[in-house]
């Protein structure tokens, strides 16, 4: 059987939606959802802002700074510094974690959140 | 369909053995595609093929044969709801597309069309299984993995059509 016209067409939409649905994520991405950095010490939440404001909190040893849209922990008196190189952290579901301090700071909220229904 | 009873029962028995050996061959060659439910589709061939000339619902019923057992065989419980509800998603779409135009398109556009449909089919699963969007995210590389799967596999199927026919003649 020869390839005919409509197979082309058929796989250019096809190709033309899973493009589009790359885009889908940016397009539908809703910017009033609020975006908190959310700060855990010994397992409960202690602190919580917009990622739009300006903060900084402190808790066993650890001080974490938001600003300019990110979370990130400036200082910590813990021996490995991993929260402190993990560096900033903005987008949903990423987290910075200090393990000698039971301190984790991670993001919450806008797109990509699980909470939304299927 | 003059074929008698017991014809019809070994040719399809026949079909579902080559579907279920193409299932397993698919399981021996994965896809270096680090992507949750990438596969190549080879088994959708004979699908494809059965939709020239028999009865829809004999093929969804082989189709639906094919996901039960390979599950059994080679799956689990999940893999199987997975796999069924992307073959029926699948199943639907590739008749829609063949009764809507039949003379446009070859098996290439049907081809292409179930393995989108596979896809997204799965994904929905997925969904609801997990009570969750977040597999959404995986749609759009599955799709365009399913253009490239699904085009080969549509392309076989052009190549094999009229070999078969000659092959086979002498049994329908």
């Amino acid at each position: 059987m020869e390839i005919k016209k409509g197979d082309i067409l058929i796989i250019v939409i096809c190709a033309l939606i899973a493009a589009l649905s790359f885009l889908a994520p940016f397009l539908l991405k809703d910017k009033s959802a609020p975006v908190y950095a959310v700060i855990e010490a010994d397992g409960k939440e202690v602190f919580r802002a917009r990622l739009t404001d300006s903060a900084s909190y402190e808790v066993n040893g650890v001080t974490v700074i938001i600003e300019n849209g990110y979370a990130y922990v400036k200082e910590s008196d813990c021996p490995d510094k991993t929260c402190v190189k993990t560096g900033k952290i903005q987008k949903t579901g990423q987290r910075s974690v200090c393990l000698p301090n039971m301190v984790m700071v991670y993001i919450e909220g806008g797109r990509g959140d699980d909470t939304v229904a299927g | 369909m003059t074929r008698s009873l017991a014809k019809r029962v070994a040719f399809y028995a026949a079909a579902l053995a080559l579907a279920m050996a193409l299932s397993y061959i698919e399981i021996l060659l994965p896809l270096p595609i680090p992507l949750p439910g990438v596969k190549l589709g080879l088994a959708n061939l004979i699908t494809l093929l059965l939709l020239i000339d028999e009865k829809p619902r004999h093929v969804l019923l082989l189709l639906l044969c094919r996901v039960t057992l390979c599950a059994l065989l080679f799956g689990t419980f999940i893999s199987f709801i997975y796999s069924a509800s992307g073959a029926v998603l699948s199943f639907a779409s590739m008749l829609l597309i063949k009764k809507l135009y039949p003379e446009k398109i070859s098996f290439l556009g049907v081809s292409v069309i179930g393995a989108c449909a596979h896809n997204i089919g799965q994904v929905i699963a997925a969904c609801f299984i997990l009570g969750s969007s977040a597999m959404l995210i995986y749609l759009p590389p599955l799709l365009i993995c399913a253009l490239v799967t699904g085009s080969a596999v549509g392309i076989c199927a052009n190549l094999l059509t009229p070999r078969l026919k000659k092959a086979f003649s002498h049994l329908k």
